[in-house]
């Protein structure tokens, strides 16, 4: 076993662009990363880059880093926990990573790196697949391949290196492209650890009383995009969970609820609707959510059979993927808008969404039980708080007060501030009171036009509205925040809230507009045709190649793309292989032949270099003859001597000189 | 069996790469597999994969793909790169037993110039010594060591040329048989100089030689002629006389003084050679005249470097099982 060879410490530019790839890597995740992690990783390229402008001679001894590594261990034990076992992996790995950049000795140390760093860059495509961190994923991978060519052909410069690569990526990219797109796209081969802190404008449960400070989260949530045109601002209910347990603080899915559909699944009974009236078509592009729920109008139904592989129609009306959504996801969804909600069976729901907390909140209790001996029915009870909301002082903020005891009761009668879950919470609660079957219902509202066909839909476009029984009519929707905050519907909540939202600073300049609108439509043109590349576009795209899927067909395909490989790597590879540089020595001596032909008006034809001196000397004046001279003797040395005495960058130095003393000896 | 497939291997390689002293690489020349990194690359493209199904994560997979194409695009790339190269035996090299030898060599392009690093080292040689050459648009001449093995004239063994360019994912590599023939001649073993008479060279007359020669056998002067070494002046004498002498010795030349096993202490052959070619040598280095006679040899007494280079030749050859 030969011993790996060493790499050199000081102005190593291979090991300077591994720790600043490290470093942009790290950045790059620094919310996954513990604060400590990211302190020793950037005192790790710390040391490098002392190391490298040489500051220091020496790297740590191998004893310190193993205490440190000691500690680094027990830390990720004891701390590691809590944030998940996919946070503890990317951890680990970046403290190992720093640990070993720490101690790069030997070339292999290196090499362990440069895979160790290319699987980190390929993690952090996990928790981000914007175009914004793919740019600087793409960096990292850049500076990575850069180091290694360096490493590999230290003798280049930088640029040519840079020049080389570039070539060399540029023309990855296509074979690339055509991979993936033969690339079987399997389902998930077994559940992997997700990531618990992703932020989200949802959450599974609702306790408004406990949210003193909204966080509006500006990510995306998701794209729609429309066959035809995008429905009305007022009939963008994007419906994702039905919550129908209430505790008297918390709303929550019901246990009720959560056992018939876990029974459903195991039976594969799923929710079925007679489809009756208009429908409208469209495809959403959801992103990375960690969760199952989904998102869509009412009364949705998958619309094509991939996307209905995927999703799962519950008896409440939403959907849920099959498997929680670890990346971006694209399905196909067709809505019946003008579809009454009364397609399920009317007592367990009725049975479910009359269900009250035992006491608590005993103001809202008399004050309903007022309310009712005023009103005769349902609808006019549901009107009088609909009034009640509207005439009161009522404000939407997202900074309400903490309302953690008798929650409605203060929000009602004492505080009179807070935002959708407030409102849509205590008028269930109310409307359960008075024995109308209620639930709320958590989504999203609106969303942003990005053309005539496509909604994008944020984080802070989370809202969450009322449904009531109302018998025959089925589920009907309410929303209370519309009483007191109607804008918040129509022009969504940026423009409701005004200075109180600041999602980014320079929204409101022109220039920086535009160039938010550019950058979204690009997200949006990379998550329809990269992120929401699946089964079923692949097996479109084939259909379309070769027409009906034969495997005689498929099996021509697949030759095809072969074919296709391997004409690409002939254009690349061959004109190199046989394109023959002419020789610099003969180049330049031609270029003096040239000028001697064009004095002399002798042509050199083939002669040889001697017979054709001979022939053109006598016509020479003196001082070019012996020029002349000396260049047919260089050429003859260089081509025709014994294993060329000057090396040929030599010869072509002194041809020049001559060519130049030529020309202005002729002038 | 180890044994067996290597010779099998060496008969095929002889077949395939046949001895020259020009090599232009060539794709029936050139062996190209992944290297270790190499196959860890492509273990880490399939750990992406993986990840990037169960996640099904497209990113990932673009990812997983472009090096997988970053792969391929490097075997085609670091072989047209070592294609470039041409390799080119300068000389004949010679050496004593036990020294080291270095084998010179010329690195050059066949159509455009390559690029990387080569490393050279002996085929087949246990722990052989590696040289690096970076490649740069010129020629490059490198020494290559070897370590000389019997008094004898060999053919040396093929010399494995690689290289990791451009990414190190792939390496390429061949084994070239240069045709080059290595003298090697006995190791010089230091011993007092004899010459002795040619006639006395039987064996069994030995031990009683003519002439001891040394710096004080000095037997007269003589006048200063343009071709006299430097070295033979005598300084104090142009000093006192202004006038330069040529210090003269008992020279062996007008004696005929011959090495023969007879010149040596020794009984034993290769002791023997050893001792006569730190004679000739250290003879050759005084520029005295002397001529070599051994059964089956006779090289008449002679001066310079050609003869010095006969006599060794003659010390290296001289086959150890005659006599």
């Amino acid at each position: 076993m030969i011993s790996s060879p060493l790499i050199p410490l000081t102005k190593n530019k291979a090991s300077i662009l591994l720790a600043i790839s490290f470093v942009v890597l790290v950045v790059g995740l620094y919310q996954q990363l513990m604060g400590w992690v990211i302190v020793i990783s950037f005192c790790a390229s710390v040391v490098r880059v002392s190391l490298f402008l040489g500051w220091y001679h020496h790297i740590p001894e191998v004893r310190t880093v193993n205490l440190l590594s000691v500690l680094t261990a027990i830390a990720l034990g004891w701390l590691g926990i809590e944030h998940g076992l996919l946070n503890a992996m990317v951890n680990l790995l970046v403290c190992a990573c720093s640990l070993k950049l720490m101690i790069m000795r030997q070339q292999k140390d290196y090499l362990q790196l440069i895979l160790s760093l290319v699987f980190l860059a390929g993690t952090g495509f996990i928790f981000e697949q914007g175009i914004g961190f793919l740019l600087l994923y793409v960096a990292v991978l850049t500076l990575l391949l850069l180091s290694l060519s360096l490493q590999y052909a230290s003798n280049v410069s930088l640029r040519h290196q840079a020049v080389f690569l570039l070539r060399f990526c540029l023309q990855a990219l296509p074979l690339a492209v055509i991979f993936f797109l033969v690339f079987p796209q399997l389902p998930p081969l077994w559940i992997m650890p997700s990531d618990t802190n992703a932020s989200s404008g949802l959450s599974d449960t609702l306790r408004p009383g406990d949210i003193a400070n909204l966080s509006q989260s500006n990510d995306l949530a998701f794209r729609a995009e429309f066959s035809d045109t995008l429905p009305e601002a007022r009939n963008r209910y994007w419906r994702a969970l039905v919550l129908e347990h209430f505790d008297g603080n918390e709303w929550s899915k019901s246990p009720v609820r959560r056992g018939i559909e876990q029974r459903n699944q195991l039976t594969n009974n799923a929710f079925n609707f007679t489809p009756n009236g208009k429908s409208t078509e469209y495809r959403i592009y959801a992103e990375a959510s960690q969760q199952t729920w989904l998102f869509s109008l009412d009364v949705p139904e998958p619309s094509t059979p991939s996307s209905a592989a995927k999703v799962w129609r519950t008896h409440t009306y939403s959907l849920i993927a099959k498997q929680p959504l670890m990346s971006p996801i694209a399905y196909d969804v067709r809505s019946f808008q003008q579809l009454k909600l009364n397609q399920t069976n009317p007592q367990i729901d009725i049975k479910i969404n009359l269900q009250l907390p035992q006491k608590g909140n005993r103001l809202t209790r008399e004050w309903v039980k007022q309310l009712q001996k005023q009103t005769r029915s349902d609808i006019e009870f549901i009107n009088a708080i609909l009034t009640f909301f509207s005439e009161q002082a009522f404000t939407y903020t997202l900074t309400p007060p903490l309302m953690q005891s008798e929650g409605i009761d203060t929000f009602l009668f004492a505080e009179q501030r807070g935002f959708c879950a407030h409102y849509a919470s205590a008028m269930a609660f109310a409307l359960r009171l008075a024995n109308i079957p209620a639930r709320v219902v958590a989504g999203y509202q609106g969303g942003e036009q990005l053309n005539e066909h496509v909604l994008s839909v944020y984080q802070y476009d989370a809202h969450a509205w009322v449904e009531a029984w109302l018998g025959k009519e089925g589920w009907v929707r309410f929303d209370p925040t519309a009483m007191v905050a109607p804008e918040r519907l129509t022009l969504g909540l940026q423009n409701t809230l005004g200075d109180e939202l600041s999602l980014t600073p320079y929204q409101n300049t022109s220039i920086f507009k535009a160039l938010r609108e550019m950058i979204e439509k690009a997200d949006y043109l990379w998550s329809r045709w990269v992120l929401g590349f699946d089964k079923q576009q692949q097996y479109d795209l084939f259909k379309q190649l070769i027409g009906k899927m034969t495997a005689e067909r498929i099996a021509y395909l697949m030759l095809g793309v072969l074919a296709l490989i391997s004409s690409l790597l002939f254009v690349f590879f061959v004109p190199t292989l046989n394109r023959h540089t002419v020789d610099p020595v003969l180049k330049h001596y031609s270029k003096i032949t040239t000028v001697i032909e064009s004095e002399t008006k002798i042509n050199r034809g083939s002669m040889d270099p001697n017979a054709y001196f001979r022939k053109v000397s006598s016509q020479l004046p003196d001082n070019v003859r012996v020029l002349f001279q000396q260049a047919t003797w260089l050429f003859i040395e260089n081509q025709y001597g014994p294993n060329s005495t000057k090396p040929s960058s030599v010869c072509v130095r002194e041809l020049k000189r001559i060519a130049r003393q030529l020309r202005r000896a002729l002038k | 069996m180890k044994r067996i497939i290597q010779l099998r291997f060496s008969h095929w390689l002889q077949k395939r790469i046949p001895a020259n002293r020009i090599q232009r690489l060539s794709h029936q020349k050139i062996f190209i597999l992944p290297s270790r990194f190499g196959l860890w690359f492509l273990v880490l493209c399939a750990l992406l994969f993986v990840l990037g199904t169960n996640y099904q994560n497209n990113v990932m997979k673009l990812l997983c793909t472009f090096l997988l194409s970053l792969f391929l695009l490097h075997l085609f790339s670091s072989y047209v790169n070592f294609a470039r190269l041409k390799i080119n035996a300068v000389s004949a090299p010679s050496c004593f037993e036990g020294a080291i030898g270095n084998l010179q060599i010329i690195i050059g392009f066949q159509h455009k110039p390559a690029e990387g690093i080569v490393h050279l080292s002996w085929w087949n040689m246990p722990s052989p010594k590696v040289v690096s050459v970076h490649i740069n648009d010129a020629e490059s001449q490198v020494l290559v060591p070897f370590n000389a093995m019997q008094r004898g004239v060999h053919t040396l063994g093929r010399l494995t040329l690689r290289s990791d360019y451009p990414l190190g994912l792939f390496k390429c590599w061949t084994h070239l048989d240069l045709d080059v023939q290595v003298t090697v001649f006995p190791k010089p073993h230091a011993c007092a100089l004899n010459l002795v008479d040619k006639n006395l060279r039987s064996y069994q007359e030995t031990n009683s030689p003519v002439t001891r020669l040394g710096n004080e056998d000095l037997s007269g002067f003589r006048d200063f002629d343009n071709s006299d070494p430097l070295s033979k002046v005598a300084w104090k004498q142009a000093a006192k006389t202004q006038q330069w002498m040529v210090k003269l010795f008992d020279d062996p030349s007008t004696q005929h003084g011959w090495l023969t096993f007879a010149s040596t202490s020794s009984n034993q052959r290769e002791q023997q050679l050893s001792e006569l070619c730190y004679q000739v040598l250290e003879l050759s280095k005084k520029d005295l005249s002397f001529g070599l006679s051994l059964p089956g040899i006779d090289i008449s007494p002679d001066r310079g470097d050609k003869h010095q280079y006969r006599c060794l030749q003659a010390l290296a050859t001289y086959p150890n099982v005659l006599g």
